[in-house]
């Protein structure tokens, strides 16, 4: 049996007028466009609002090399920051999980250090959402 | 009191093919997806040969008779389900209603197809964005969904075209 490969071809399977092709073309165009208009970097993080006890939050920059001291409750928290990520040094808790956790870079993390009541949130210039569920 | 209804033989004739495109719809639903939100709407296969046989308010009949019955056997009538799938059903018909009204002789079945499957996508990224999820990282989904669009848009116009064919002129 002999196979006729043009039956394959897309002008075999359906009739296509020119508004066919058309339309075919520009809506493959799309799919870069769109891609390049919505793939931007959203996670991107802008900065850290530092917050102590009951004060307001301190927003720092994320940008190039820092370390911020504050006093919490119990004493020094030591904040990090180093080309967009950040990470506690050293804070008076117990058991220093927030020093434990490391780096945090990804925009909506949080690091707390309970004991000392100091949180770092990492924030992002775009609006944010943990999760959704119907 | 006693009310005549009368039916005609147009009635009939898109009973019947909202009853076509409704066993569709529901045998789709319960198709496994790799992906939430993607599936090949061969219910449209339905609406597609309806619009080039009668016409395009024939079509848009058949299309919301489809979209609200088959809500109704689904379960999902007034949920955000319904919205989403009522929003895209909207916008296919109106880009079918536009191409239908504009350019008919230059396009066929293919051309209607895919613009009416990306019309489909778009608005149901964009109800989902502004009433359910209001974040960009939804619109992400954009090129991935109109691809597919592109792919099953066709794909239904091919199905449609070659049941057309076959189809007797007493339907």
């Amino acid at each position: 049996m002999i196979y006729d490969l043009r039956l394959l071809t897309l002008n075999a399977m359906i009739k296509m007028k020119v508004g066919d092709w058309l339309i075919l073309f520009l809506s493959l165009l799309l799919v870069p466009l769109s891609w390049s208009m919505t793939q931007s970097d959203s996670g991107a993080v802008a900065a850290i609002e530092v917050t102590v006890g009951n004060q307001p939050p301190v927003v720092y920059s994320i940008k190039g090399r820092q370390q911020i001291t504050v006093t919490g409750e119990l004493g020094n928290s030591v904040i990090e920051i180093r080309d967009g990520k950040v990470r506690i040094i050293s804070s008076p808790g117990k058991r220093q999980l927030c020093v434990l956790s490391g780096w945090h870079q990804q925009s909506g993390d949080n690091i707390v250090c309970l004991p000392n009541k100091v949180g770092v949130s990492l924030i992002s210039n775009r609006e944010q959402f943990d999760g959704i569920n119907f | 009191m006693k009310k005549n209804i009368n039916i005609t033989e147009e009635d009939r004739k898109i009973a019947a093919f909202a009853a076509l495109a409704i066993v569709i719809h529901v045998l789709e639903s319960s198709f496994p997806s790799p992906f939430p939100g993607i599936k090949p709407g061969l219910a449209n296969i339905i609406t597609l040969l309806v619009l080039f046989r009668y016409g395009w308010r024939f079509a848009a009949w058949v299309s919301l008779l489809r979209v609200t019955a088959g809500s109704l056997l689904l379960g999902t009538f007034m949920s955000p389900t319904f919205f989403l799938s009522l929003s895209g059903a909207l916008a296919s018909l109106l880009a079918m209603l536009l191409l239908w009204s504009s350019i008919r002789p230059w396009v066929g079945m293919a051309g209607i197809s895919i613009l009416a499957s990306i019309s489909h996508v778009m608005a149901q990224l964009l109800v989902a964005w502004w009433l359910f999820i209001p974040h960009r990282g939804i619109l992400a989904l954009t090129p991935i969904l109109i691809a597919t669009g592109i792919f099953f848009g066709l794909f239904n116009a091919i199905i449609a075209s070659s049941i057309e064919k076959r189809l007797t002129d007493t339907v």
